[in-house]
């Protein structure tokens, strides 16, 4: 937890077993909005105005904070740099900047969080871009409003270049320890990386010597701690494993953490390090889920399987010779569905493969630079379709993942619902669920070490016929959930859309308790809300933050991404 | 209530057009309505469902036109889909319906002398000389009036198709409407008249481009389109001698200001090489209010695309039609800088991945244009039923989205500036086709960038002569029956396109008459390419990711020469 608030709960002396209810917060009200229904509405941010807290109201709005190409401190937000940290620039002479056209077409601002240290508050943001970069700065509080404001000649640029650069940042989360805790998604496949267009433009990091990159180099969780002077501590969690990394979610052990992999045909991933608030050291699991039932979505019990130890200077090691895929696997043709004799059988992301583990390598190494496919030799779950956002709830213990849609692996041998063998062709077909474009949020019960042992859909979106706006998904309801936040102290689970089945993308206030679901935030048409956590009490505050991605020009930024805060909602 | 009513009543019978109800009710036929009725994606083109393999096993390579290694800042090079079949679930279904239609009868219904009766009458101009789309827009009916404000958002037709010798439009009171017409080759396959239709290209630069000092200049515009044509074909361009010292501009980087004929392309920012617009459009670059970049155009270019029926003249020549088919009008409204439009494409590729299901979202609306995504509206006039031009709905106008933004074969979105004439042609490359009295007889076969020739590699690979190998007049005379392209043909078509891409009279009356049906039927959303027979080449439903069986083709295309 955060030290001061650490002192709050002292002091308030109220809690629970897991000790997250400082916040004394007994009922919390959102003020619904409305489906945006003029062209204006729906080309503008649209936000709740009202909460209502332990039967108070309170006023509130959306205030952006920060967009992407604002300049401070001889720094330009977002703008990517190359391996000596000197900005890269195009043909055309342009700054690199990550952010999209001016008709909001592109990628950009992903994830901001809010750290309180040196009895300061900072901001860490990073970029989606295939080059990812990181930007840190001060932000101002009022103590009396709960405003906040960057503070000016504060802005840096988070250096990754000891460790061959950052790659397609995509969400995060605060770590009880107030570090940032980031991620590396869409890593390339090793084994066919020539082609890929991301892992062709690392080559500007490395000053467009595409042979000085290497696709292991990318697809892992970076974390960025703040310095006593204030300046970032980065580094990378080779220990952590190699995949799609949409988001990793520190548990109140401090040790364990839980890995979404963002793709088709993905894992499920837990972390436990060796020490508390220490991530560079420590065990990887892949869940192994078993049905127990197809409906509403789904549940399931899960167990876990070992992929073994590792730390990260062990793995980086490794890395840093530039490995091959060759290095590790054989691979052999299948013959239908099964595999020649030595071969193992899988179908993750990659699709079927045949692979054998190469002769006298080392395990612990492919164990985490080839974490899903390890984890599908292991028997893991290798079904999952584009995992999101996690979040916890210390109120009920409840750990929260989002689904992005539950179709291909996660249905049996289908693809939207017709006969389809591509996606469980020779791997285990442990999920077999009905088709739900709209997705769905998945409630894990976990034990008393924070070991999930079940799963089951809390929340499901409804499929409509398409309606002239082009809605494919109830409004009324979720659709394609990304990322989402616990209101702690509280039982709101806050639900991020990234969908094309909703005209405007939304956020939701899902209540645990009451079951309803209300509409807090809308953004432009052709944007995507991104970053979306709550933080729970800084200095008596509550915010939730959120960036709106690639908005469209008729938005007030004129098409940069923004970070802004919905809030402050004061809750002592 | 009833008022309303009637108002809409008189309208219909006084324009024509097909809408009768209102556009709240969104079902099929109301101009505004933004509802799907046949084709979510009907962003991906009717040729794109071809059969690249047949009975014989020849394979059959259309997909090099539009999918194929590109040029910074076109970063799509998109070549790798001359290979695969990408196609998601939703668009593995060729919804192009009327390339399967029998259209025979109703072919034959129509005489010879009441298409070419129909094709020459001018549905642009009234006997007023009034453009009468203008007039309509300006008297905008309830039914065109996407956003309710009544007047109308969009482009309003300002073109009078009345060029002087180097290809100025101008209006009846002889003012330049700042248009040029330029002569071009025409874009492979679908835009041969041999396949279908005759069309032109004007562009039009803002008002910035045209004037010195605030006023109008012929010579400041004509450099100005120049410096554009170099820095969209990044090759020097050859013009009429000017003085540099009016502009204090260096335009052949001789290092003096004096005379020259020649804008010379070197620009390297990195290198700090830059190159500058002329006149007024100067001052606005250097507050950095224009841009310029190897590629691209600047923000507020204009491009006027007429396509129209095949008129037959006399025996073996053909012409353009006074009746247009449609009025294709863009506007560069943004500009984007190459990672900006880098960084779109990425996240494209990237969202083709991560959602494969998902389509394109393309934002707009028939009145304002639709948005390409990078920095472009698009909007179209297309024939109503009655055979006058009314605006094209979302769904018709989505149709030009796909090719208009993220295929390897575009320059900055568009297709034929990049293959503009150069000086050697007649008025110095800038005429309009109707100023060409042989049209398209004797002029040479563009050679790519690469020494072969475009058309004939288009041949050699496609075996055919339009994208649904349905031409069978083009088909009998280029190709022995073993599907190889005659060299005798070819040595002709080296020397002379018009060997190639013009049609027969009669085959031009055919395809007139075959599109003259789809106008009748209102059914432009099933596909507008003419055919009497039902199309044999084309799949009605792909296998996702199939290989298509072909080897990319790659080429460096531009400057044609």
């Amino acid at each position: 937890m955060f030290k001061n608030k650490l002192r709050s709960f002292i002091l308030l002396m109220v809690g629970t077993a897991f000790g997250y209810a400082q916040n004394n917060i007994t009922s919390l009200t959102f003020e619904a909005i409305a489906i945006p229904q003029s062209s204006s509405e729906k080309a503008t941010l649209q936000s709740t105005k009202k909460v209502n807290i332990n039967g108070k109201e309170q006023s509130i709005d959306f205030t952006p904070l920060m967009v992407t190409g604002h300049q401070d401190n001889n720094e330009t937000f977002g703008l990517l740099k190359d391996m000596h940290d000197k900005p890269i620039r195009f043909e055309d002479g342009s700054d690199y900047l990550c952010n999209g056209t001016n008709s909001g077409q592109g990628a950009g601002l992903d994830f901001s969080s809010m750290l309180q240290k040196n009895g300061k508050l900072y901001m860490v943001n990073q970029f989606e871009c295939a080059i990812g970069a990181m930007y840190l700065f001060e932000l101002e509080q009022n103590l009396s409003t709960g405003a906040l404001r960057p503070k000016k000649d504060t802005l840096q640029f988070v250096s990754q270049k000891s460790e061959f650069g950052g790659f397609v940042h995509c969400a995060g989360m605060v770590t009880p320890w107030n570090s940032h805790l980031g991620s590396e998604e869409y890593e390339a496949d090793a084994k066919t990386f020539v082609t890929n267009a991301y892992h062709k433009e690392t080559a500007k990091f490395f000053g467009g010597d595409i042979n000085k990159s290497n696709p292991y180099y990318y697809g892992w969780v970076p974390e960025v701690k703040i310095n006593t002077d204030g300046t970032p501590a980065y580094t990378k969690h080779y220990a952590m494993g190699r995949f799609s990394h949409e988001v990793s979610y520190v548990m109140p052990d401090n040790k364990t953490v839980y890995m979404s992999d963002d793709g088709t045909n993905v894992g499920l991933f837990r972390f436990v390090a060796d020490k508390a608030e220490d991530l560079s050291a420590g065990t990887l699991y892949v869940a192994k889920v078993k049905q127990i039932s197809a409906k509403d979505g789904g549940a399931f019990t899960l167990s876990w399987i070992d992929l073994g130890h590792a730390t990260d200077a062990e793995i980086r090691r490794a890395v840093a010779k530039k490995p091959k895929f060759s290095d590790f696997f054989e691979t052999a043709n299948a013959k239908e569905n099964t595999c020649p004799l030595g071969f193992s059988s899988i179908n993750t992301l990659y699709g079927h493969e045949c692979l054998k583990l190469k002769k006298g390598v080392d395990e612990k190494v492919v164990s985490r630079v080839e974490s899903r496919r390890y984890a599908g030799l292991k028997g893991g779950t290798t079904e999952f379709r584009k995992e999101e956002g996690i979040t916890y709830n210390p109120l009920s213990n409840k750990l929260y993942v989002s689904m992005s849609n539950i179709e291909n692996g996660m249905e049996d041998s289908k693809k939207l619902n017709q006969p389809n063998r591509y996606y469980d062709k020779g791997g285990n077909n442990d999920i077999k669920l009905p088709y739900n474009g709209c997705g769905a949020v998945y409630e894990l019960a976990l034990d008393r070490n924070y070991t999930a042992l079940s799963m089951k859909a809390l929340l499901t979106g409804t499929m409509i016929k398409k309606d002239a706006n082009g809605n494919t998904c109830d409004l009324n309801g979720i659709a394609n959930p990304d990322n989402i936040s616990i209101l702690k102290g509280s039982n709101i689970l806050s639900i991020a859309e990234d969908t094309t089945s909703h005209e405007n993308n939304m956020i939701w206030a899902y209540d645990l308790k009451s079951q309803k679901l209300t509409r807090l935030l809308t953004v432009p048409l052709q944007a995507e809300t991104t970053s979306l956590f709550w933080y729970e009490n800084i200095n008596g505050w509550a915010y939730m933050t959120a960036v709106t991605q690639h908005p469209s020009k008729e938005l007030a930024d004129k098409g940069q991404s923004s970070i802004g805060v919905l809030g402050p909602v004061k809750v002592k | 209530m009833l008022q309303k009513v009637f108002f809409l009543i008189v309208i219909t019978i006084f324009l024509g057009c097909s809408g009768s109800e209102t556009k709240k009710q969104n079902t099929s036929g109301v101009l505004t309505s933004k509802e799907i009725i046949n084709n979510r994606a009907v962003y991906i083109t009717s040729q794109c469902y071809t059969k690249t393999k047949d009975d014989e096993g020849t394979v059959h390579n259309p997909c090099m036109n539009c999918h194929v290694n590109s040029k910074r800042p076109n970063y799509m090079d998109d070549w790798d889909l001359q290979e695969t079949l990408a196609f998601s679930e939703y668009t593995k279904v060729n919804r192009f319906t009327n390339l399967f239609k029998e259209r025979t009868d109703e072919v034959n219904a129509i005489s010879d002398e009441s298409i070419l009766n129909y094709v020459r009458k001018d549905n642009y101009f009234n006997n007023k000389k009034q453009i009468i789309l203008a007039k309509q827009l300006q008297n905008l009916p309830s039914t065109w009036d996407f956003n309710d404000n009544k007047k109308w958002d969009g482009y309003l037709p300002d073109c009078y198709f009345n060029f002087d010798t180097e290809g100025f439009d101008r209006d009846f009171k002889n003012t330049f409407t700042g248009w040029r017409a330029f002569g071009y080759y025409p874009f492979l396959g679908t835009f041969w008249p041999t396949n279908g239709s005759t069309d032109d290209v004007l562009i039009r630069l803002p008002k910035a481009f045209q004037t010195l000092d605030k006023k109008f200049d012929k010579t400041t515009y004509k450099v100005n389109l120049a410096i554009v044509e170099a820095m969209i074909k990044e090759t020097n361009i050859t013009i009429a001698e000017v003085n540099e010292s009016i502009w204090g501009v260096d335009l052949n980087r001789d290092g003096t200001l004096n005379n020259t004929r020649q804008i010379t392309y070197k620009w390297r920012p990195l290198n700090n090489e830059y190159m500058s617009y002329v006149g007024d459009a100067k001052k606005l670059y250097d507050k950095k209010e224009l841009h310029i970049a190897g590629g691209l155009y600047p923000e507020g270019t204009e491009f006027l695309h007429t396509v129209r029926y095949i008129d037959v003249q006399r025996a073996g020549t053909i012409n353009m039609s006074a009746r247009i088919k449609e009025l294709r009008y863009a506007k560069k409204y943004a500009w984007n800088t190459y990672p900006q439009i880098q960084n779109g494409m990425m996240a494209e590729i990237k969202e083709r991945h991560d959602f494969p299901e998902r389509l394109k979202r393309v934002l707009g609306n028939m009145e304002e244009g639709l948005d390409n995504g990078y920095g472009w509206k698009y909007q179209g006039f297309i024939e109503d039923k009655e055979g006058y031009l009314r605006p094209q709905t979302y769904e018709e106008t989505l149709y030009c989205i796909g090719c208009h933004s993220t295929i390897g074969a575009v320059v900055d979105s568009t297709f034929v500036f990049p293959r503009k004439f150069d000086h050697h042609q007649a008025q110095r490359g800038w005429s309009h086709w109707s100023q060409l009295k042989n049209g398209f007889k004797n002029i040479q076969e563009p050679i790519l960038a690469d020494g072969r020739y475009e058309y004939t590699l288009y041949l050699q690979n496609n075996h055919s002569g339009d994208e649904f190998r349905a031409n069978m007049e083009v088909m009998e005379k280029f190709f022995e029956s073993n599907g190889t392209v005659k060299s005798s043909e070819l040595e002709a078509l080296h020397h002379d396109i018009s060997h190639l891409i013009v049609p027969t009279s009669s085959r031009a009356i055919q395809l007139n008459k075959a599109y003259k049906v789809i106008v009748d039927e209102q059914s432009y959303i099933y596909g507008r390419d003419a055919h009497v027979k039902p199309t044999t080449n084309v799949h009605k439903e792909v296998e996702v990711d199939q290989k298509t069986g072909l080897e990319a083709v790659r080429m460096e295309r531009y400057p044609l020469r």
